[in-house]
C-alpha cells in the first residue's frame, strides 16, 4: 500500500522499539485475550481517527471529530451486554468496536469507514451522517450531542422496568441497563443536568431506573478547563445515584470498576455514573488549532498520557506477546484500515434530495390496530361518567373520553406528565384515567420538560406510544430541541430505522377568558413548523379532538410518527356558540369505529363561494360565529377549519376551496411567523394570481393580562370586516 | 512484484470427488508435509492421503467414506495454503466452509500439521455414525439473483419440520438442510425438484451442524481440551461471522466453538465470507482445494451484499477476466498457476 501513513503511526512504532511506554503498574486484574481484545478495539478506533483525516485531506470524509484519547472507553463496552440500549457521545469509537465484538457477523470498520465518507451504503445512516449507530448492537445513533442524549436514555431506563412491570415484550430485554457518556463539558448542560436529576429523583422515591451514566472526563471543554476536581464534586453525592470512578488508561481498573457499575445497575434497577478520566488527543476535532490555546509542552504531556500506551505496556507487562508482535500486528491493522477505507470511499453517496429525505418519514406497510375495546370493559372503563353517557360534551370532556378509548385498545400506551394522575392534568384532560389504567400506565412526572420529553422518546424506543401531556404551549419552548434536534432527527439519521412514535399533547393558545398573560396564552407553535417529519394536529371543537387523537395514536402506532396534538385551552370548556346556552360547540362523542378524517384534509362548514375562511383553533370558533352573523346578512360563505397545521396539505386544502376566489386565513398566531405566512403563500403558488387573499392575524405582540389580550388577539368584529371589506371589493370590481 | 493481499477459503466436505482423484499427488508429491500427514494416518491405522489420493479409480465407499474423505479434504487444503507463493501474496485472513473450519484452522496455526489430521479424523470418527442426513437445495436462480419461491418452500418446511429440520449450512446460493432422516427424507420429497439434481441428498453425511451431532461434541470436547488449540497467528472468521484475532484469541472460547456451537449449529458460510471481505478488503480470495466448487458459493455470497458492484453472474464472470482474477482457486490448474509455488511446498514446520 503507498497510503500516507500518520505520524502517530510512526511514533508509536518507535516507541515500541524503543520500549518508550508508560510503567505499567495496575493492581487489577484481567486476562490475557481480554486485554488483548480492548486493546484491539482501541487501536481500531484510533487507526480509524486517523483514516478519516487523511481521508478528509482527500476530500473523502467529512467529519473528523475522534475518540482520541478516550478509547478506554471499549473497557466499559466489554463489560456491559449488547443488548443494553447505549446512548453514545461521539468519542466512542473504541467502544461501538468493542460491542460489535459481541455479536458475530458485525463488521464495524467497513460501516464505520462508510459513514465518514457518508456513503448510502453506511447501515445506519444511508449516508446522512458521520453517526455512531446500528440497531443490531442497540446504539442508536446521535450526532454531536450537548448530553441532549441524556434524557431519552433515562427514559429508556424507565421504560425497559415498565414493560417488565406491564408484561409487555419491548425493544430491549427486561434485565437490561440503559447506558449513556457524555463528556466533562457536556455535563455542565442544563440537559445532562436535568437526566441526572431525573434519575435520582426517581430512584430516591424508589422508581427502578436502570441507567448507567458515563461520564468521559478529559478535562477540557474545547479550549475551556474544567475546573480540577469538578465533576466528582458535582457526580459524587447526587441522592440515589451511584458513584464509580476509574482512570481509563488502567483497562484492567476500568473493566473491573466498569464490570462493578454495570452490576450495581442490573442487579439493584438504580442509577450510577462512572465518572471515567481520559484525555483528548489531535484537538477537539480536525480543524481546531490545538496550539492557539495550548502551550506545546501541554500537548507533548497529554501525548505522553495517550491511553493506547499504557494498554501496550499491560500487554507487553503480560509476557503473552512481544514488541515485535505488536508491531507487526499495528503495521496489518493500519494496512487493513487504509484497504478498508479505499473500497468505503467508492462506495455510491446520496445524489437528490428525495434519497436524502426518503427517511424523515417512511411510509410503512399498515399494520393491524389493536382489537377495539369490547362493550363489556367499555363499561367498566366508563363507569365513572355514566351518567354523561349519550349526552353532547364539550372538548375536554371527549378527549378524556377518547383517551379512555385509546388506551382501553392500545396496551402499549402510556400518558404522563406534570399531574396528569389523580389532578387529571392541567385542565382535566385526563382525570379519571390512573384509576382505570393504575398508575404504570397514568405516571406523574416531575417539573421539567425536558425530562418529559426525553422519558417520551425512551418508551417509544422501547416500544410503546408515548402520550406526554405539556402543560402550556411555553413551556415546550424550553425542551424544544428534544423534539427537534432528538426525537425529529432519529428516523433521519437511522435511515428509519430506529423511531419514536409519539403523541405529544400540548394545551396552548390563547383566548383564556380573565386568566393568564402571556405564558398562559402563548400563541406562537412556529417552534414546530420547520421540522421536517413531525405532524401537528389542533382540534377545534370535541369531536374533531376525538377523532384527531385517535388519528394520532394511528399514525404513532402504523407510521411510527411524531405526532403533536395542540389543545386549543380556551376551547376546552367552551359549549356555546353564538349565545349563551345556545350548546352549539358541544358535540356527541364519535364512537369508537367512526371512520378517521383523511389525514391533512380540513373540515368544511358551509358550501358559500363569495369567500372561504381558513382557520384552525380559536379562529376557527371566531370565524364560525362572524360566519352566522354574515349569513344572516346574505354572504354566501364557507369556512375551513385546518385541524392539520403541519404539515399544510395544500392540494386538499385546494379541493375544499373549489368554486372560491376569495380568501379570508384568520389566524390567532401571530402576524411574523404564523401559519398564515405559509399558507398565503402555498395558495398563490398553487395557482398563481387566482386568488384574492386577506389576513386576519394577531398582533407581533405577547399576550398581555386581563381584558388588553383581546387587543392584541383576532377577533369576531375584525373577520366580519375584513370579510365585509373583501366582498364590498368584489362588488366595486364588477360594477 | 507487490504483494497481493488475500483471503483464503478453505472448502468442506463434499469437495473430493471423481475429478479430484490424484490431486494431492500431482501437486505435493514426495513433499515433507505430505509425509506428515500421512505419518499420522498410519500411526491411527488409516490408509494415507497419499494412498487414498493414488488409487486408480475413485471409490465412493472408499473415498466418500467419512474419515478418508475428511482425511484428503484437510490434507488438500493444508497443502495448498503451505503452496500459496508468500513472495506473492500476504494472507489476510483465512475462513472456511463446515469441516473447512477445520482446514481454517491449520492455516492459521491453531492447530498443527499432525493435531489438525488427528481432530478431522476424530471428527470424522464421531460424526460418522451419527444420526440424521444432509441435502442442498438452490435459492438462487440461474442467473444467481434469489429466487423468491425456492426460498419459500424452504422455510416452508424448516416451519414444518420444526425440531427436526435445520437450516445446516448457508452456502452463498444453496440452502444445506440437515436433520432427522425422516424429516430429510419428507422435505425432499415435498420440494419440487430443480436443475435436475435437486434436491439432493448428500451421501455419508449426517445431521451436520445441528443438534443431532449433541453427543459427537460433548465426546470432541473431552478428547480436545482448550490446550491442544494454539494461538491463531492469522485472523481467522468463523461461521457466525466472527473474527478470531491473531495472536489474541481465547482459546477456551475458540476451543467451545470450534467443537460445540460449530458442530450443532447453522454454519453460515455466506456470511463468514462477507465479514471476511468487508473487514479485511482482499485484494483477491483463494479457494483452497480439493476441487473448484466452493467458487460458486463465494461468487454467490459477493452477490448477495452486491460486493464492489457484484450483483449478478454475469458481473462475477466479466469481474474474472482479468490476468489475475478477483477469485482463484487452487483446484483449476490454469489458476493455481499464477500463485502457487511449483513443484515446491513452502511449509517449513
Amino acid at each position: 500500500m503507498s497510503e500516507a501513513v500518520h505520524p502517530w503511526v510512526t511514533e508509536y512504532q518507535q516507541r515500541l522499539i524503543e520500549g518508550r511506554l508508560p510503567e505499567h503498574s495496575s493492581r487489577h486484574h484481567i486476562d490475557y485475550s481480554t486485554l488483548y481484545q480492548l486493546w484491539h478495539s482501541q487501536l481500531c478506533s484510533r487507526l480509524l481517527d486517523l483514516q478519516s483525516r487523511l481521508l478528509q485531506a482527500k476530500g473523502q470524509s467529512f467529519y473528523t471529530i475522534g475518540s482520541a484519547g478516550h478509547e478506554g472507553n471499549a473497557a466499559v463496552a466489554a463489560a456491559l451486554r449488547h443488548t443494553d440500549p447505549a446512548f453514545l457521545h461521539y468519542r466512542s469509537g473504541a467502544f461501538f468496536i468493542e460491542r460489535s465484538k459481541q455479536l458475530p457477523g458485525s463488521t464495524p470498520l467497513y460501516d464505520m469507514l462508510l459513514s465518514f465518507c457518508a456513503s448510502s451504503d453506511d447501515p445506519i445512516s444511508g449516508g446522512r451522517h458521520k453517526v455512531l449507530g446500528s440497531l443490531a448492537l442497540n446504539i442508536p445513533p446521535q450526532t454531536s450531542t450537548i448530553a441532549s442524549q441524556l434524557p431519552k436514555a433515562v427514559g429508556a431506563a424507565f421504560a425497559i422496568d415498565l414493560s417488565r412491570r406491564l408484561g409487555l415484550a419491548g425493544q430491549w430485554p427486561q434485565d437490561a441497563i440503559a447506558v449513556c457518556s457524555f463528556g466533562d463539558a457536556s455535563a455542565n448542560h442544563s440537559t445532562a443536568q436535568g437526566a441526572i436529576n431525573s434519575a435520582s429523583w426517581a430512584a430516591y422515591q424508589q422508581v427502578p431506573v436502570p441507567i448507567l451514566f458515563i461520564c468521559e472526563d478529559n478535562g477540557i471543554g474545547i479550549s475551556t478547563p474544567t475546573p480540577s476536581g469538578w465533576i466528582e464534586q458535582d457526580l459524587a453525592d447526587r441522592p440515589a445515584l451511584h458513584y464509580f470512578a476509574a482512570d481509563s488508561r488502567d483497562l484492567a481498573q476500568t473493566y473491573n470498576i466498569a464490570c462493578r457499575a454495570a452490576h450495581y445497575v442490573r442487579s439493584k434497577r438504580k442509577p450510577a455514573v462512572l465518572h471515567l478520566s481520559t484525555v483528548r488527543l489531535f484537538g477537539h476535532a480536525g480543524a481546531d488549532a490545538e496550539a492557539a490555546y495550548r502551550t506545546k509542552a501541554q500537548i507533548e504531556a497529554e501525548l505522553e498520557l495517550d491511553p493506547l500506551l499504557s494498554s501496550t505496556a499491560a500487554l507487553l507487562a503480560s509476557g503473552k506477546i512481544t514488541a515485535a508482535q505488536l508491531q507487526q500486528q499495528l503495521s496489518a491493522l493500519q494496512q487493513q484500515i487504509a484497504r478498508v477505507a479505499a473500497l468505503a470511499s467508492s462506495r455510491p453517496k446520496l445524489t437528490t434530495a428525495a434519497q436524502v429525505m426518503a427517511s424523515i418519514a417512511p411510509q410503512r406497510p399498515a399494520v393491524a390496530q389493536p382489537t377495539l375495546p369490547d362493550n363489556a370493559v367499555r363499561e367498566q372503563v366508563f363507569a365513572f361518567d355514566q351518567h354523561n353517557s349519550g349526552k353532547k360534551q364539550h372538548l375536554a370532556k371527549l378527549l378524556n373520553w377518547a383517551l379512555h378509548d385509546v388506551l382501553a385498545q392500545y396496551h402499549n400506551t402510556v400518558v404522563f406528565g406534570e399531574d396528569v394522575g389523580k389532578k387529571g392534568g392541567v385542565y382535566g384532560v385526563t382525570q379519571h384515567l390512573v384509576h382505570a389504567f393504575g398508575s404504570n400506565r397514568v405516571i406523574n412526572t416531575l417539573l421539567d420538560e425536558q425530562s418529559i420529553l426525553g422519558m417520551a422518546i425512551g418508551l417509544a424506543q422501547q416500544g410503546f406510544i408515548a402520550i406526554p401531556e405539556i402543560q402550556f404551549l411555553a413551556y415546550v419552548h424550553n425542551a424544544e430541541d428534544q423534539i427537534r434536534g432528538e426525537a425529529a432527527t432519529l428516523p433521519f439519521f437511522s435511515n428509519g430505522q430506529y423511531h419514536n412514535a409519539m403523541v405529544i399533547r400540548i394545551a396552548g393558545l390563547a383566548y383564556q377568558r380573565g386568566f393568564g398573560g402571556h405564558f398562559h396564552n402563548d400563541n406562537s407553535f412556529a417552534v414546530f413548523r420547520d421540522i421536517p417529519g413531525l405532524i401537528l394536529l389542533c382540534p377545534s371543537n370535541g369531536a374533531d379532538a376525538a377523532l384527531l387523537l385517535r388519528q394520532a395514536v394511528h399514525l404513532a402506532h402504523e407510521q411510527k410518527r411524531l405526532v403533536i396534538l395542540l389543545e386549543p385551552i380556551a376551547l376546552y370548556m367552551t359549549r356555546d356558540l353564538n349565545h349563551a346556552g345556545d350548546g352549539l360547540w358541544l358535540s356527541d362523542y364519535p364512537a369508537p369505529d367512526t371512520p378517521l378524517p383523511v389525514l391533512g384534509e380540513p373540515s368544511c362548514y358551509g358550501d358559500g363561494e363569495q369567500l372561504a375562511i381558513i382557520s384552525y383553533g380559536n379562529g376557527y370558533y371566531l370565524s364560525r360565529q362572524a360566519e352566522q352573523e354574515l349569513t344572516e346578512q346574505g354572504y354566501q360563505l364557507r369556512v375551513l377549519d385546518l385541524r392539520t397545521l403541519v404539515p399544510l396539505h395544500i392540494d386538499l386544502i385546494m379541493a375544499a376551496l373549489a368554486g372560491c376566489k376569495r380568501i379570508l386565513i384568520v389566524d390567532e398566531c401571530r402576524r411574523r411567523g404564523s401559519l398564515s405566512e405559509e399558507l398565503f403563500t402555498a395558495l398563490h403558488e398553487a395557482r398563481p394570481g387566482y386568488f384574492s387573499i386577506s389576513r386576519v392575524c394577531a398582533e407581533d405582540s405577547f399576550i398581555p393580562l386581563g381584558s388588553a389580550a383581546y387587543a392584541v388577539l383576532p377577533s369576531k368584529q375584525q373577520i366580519i370586516a375584513a370579510v365585509q371589506q373583501m366582498l364590498a371589493e368584489q362588488i366595486r370590481e364588477l360594477v | 512484484m507487490t504483494r497481493k493481499t488475500a483471503l483464503v477459503v478453505c472448502p468442506g466436505r463434499g469437495s473430493y470427488n471423481k475429478t479430484e482423484l490424484g490431486y494431492i499427488s500431482a501437486h505435493q508429491h514426495n513433499s515433507a508435509l505430505l509425509q506428515q500427514l500421512d505419518k499420522v494416518r498410519q500411526d491411527r491405522g488409516l490408509a494415507t492421503v497419499t494412498a487414498l489420493d493414488q488409487q486408480p479409480v475413485f471409490s465412493r465407499a472408499v473415498h466418500l467414506q467419512a474419515d478418508n474423505a475428511a482425511a484428503l479434504i484437510f490434507a488438500a487444503g493444508f497443502t495448498d495454503f503451505h503452496s500459496i507463493a508468500p513472495a506473492q501474496f500476504d494472507i489476510v485472513a483465512v475462513t472456511g466452509n463446515s469441516m473447512g473450519w477445520y482446514t481454517a484452522l491449520g492455516c492459521a496455526g491453531v492447530l498443527s500439521a499432525d493435531s489438525g489430521m488427528q481432530l478431522v479424523s476424530d471428527m470424522a470418527q464421531l460424526t460418522a455414525n451419527a444420526a440424521g442426513a444432509q441435502f442442498i437445495y438452490p435459492i438462487i436462480d440461474d442467473n444467481w439473483q434469489p429466487h423468491a419461491q425456492r426460498l419459500a418452500l424452504v422455510r416452508q418446511q424448516l416451519e414444518r419440520h420444526q425440531g427436526e429440520l435445520f437450516m445446516s449450512i448457508a452456502y452463498g446460493g444453496y440452502a444445506v438442510l440437515a436433520g432427522t432422516e425422516a424429516a430429510v427424507s419428507a422435505a425432499m420429497a415435498a420440494l419440487p425438484p430443480c436443475d435436475e439434481r435437486f434436491p439432493l441428498l448428500l451421501p455419508g453425511h449426517a445431521g451436520f451442524h445441528t443438534r443431532l451431532m449433541l453427543p459427537a461434541s460433548e465426546q470432541a470436547m473431552a478428547l480436545w481440551p482448550s490446550h491442544r488449540f494454539a494461538m491463531p497467528q492469522l485472523p481467522l472468521i468463523d461461521g457466525r461471522g466472527h473474527i478470531w484475532p491473531a495472536l489474541g484469541a481465547d482459546l477456551a472460547a475458540l476451543q467451545r466453538y470450534t467443537l460445540q456451537h460449530q458442530v450443532c449449529q447453522t454454519y453460515d458460510f455466506s456470511l463468514a465470507l462477507q465479514v471476511a471481505v468487508k473487514e479485511f478488503a482482499p485484494q483477491h480470495i483463494i479457494i483452497l482445494g480439493p476441487g473448484a466448487s466452493a467458487g460458486g458459493a463465494v461468487a454467490q455470497s459477493l452477490i448477495q451484499i452486491n460486493w464492489q458492484g457484484i450483483s449478478s453472474k454475469q458481473d462475477f464472470i466479466a469481474a474474472q477476466q482479468n490476468e489475475l482474477p478477483y477469485v482463484l482457486s487452487m483446484g483449476l490448474a490454469e489458476q493455481r498457476k499464477l500463485m502457487a509455488v511449483t513443484h515446491q511446498c513452502a511449509f517449513t514446520n
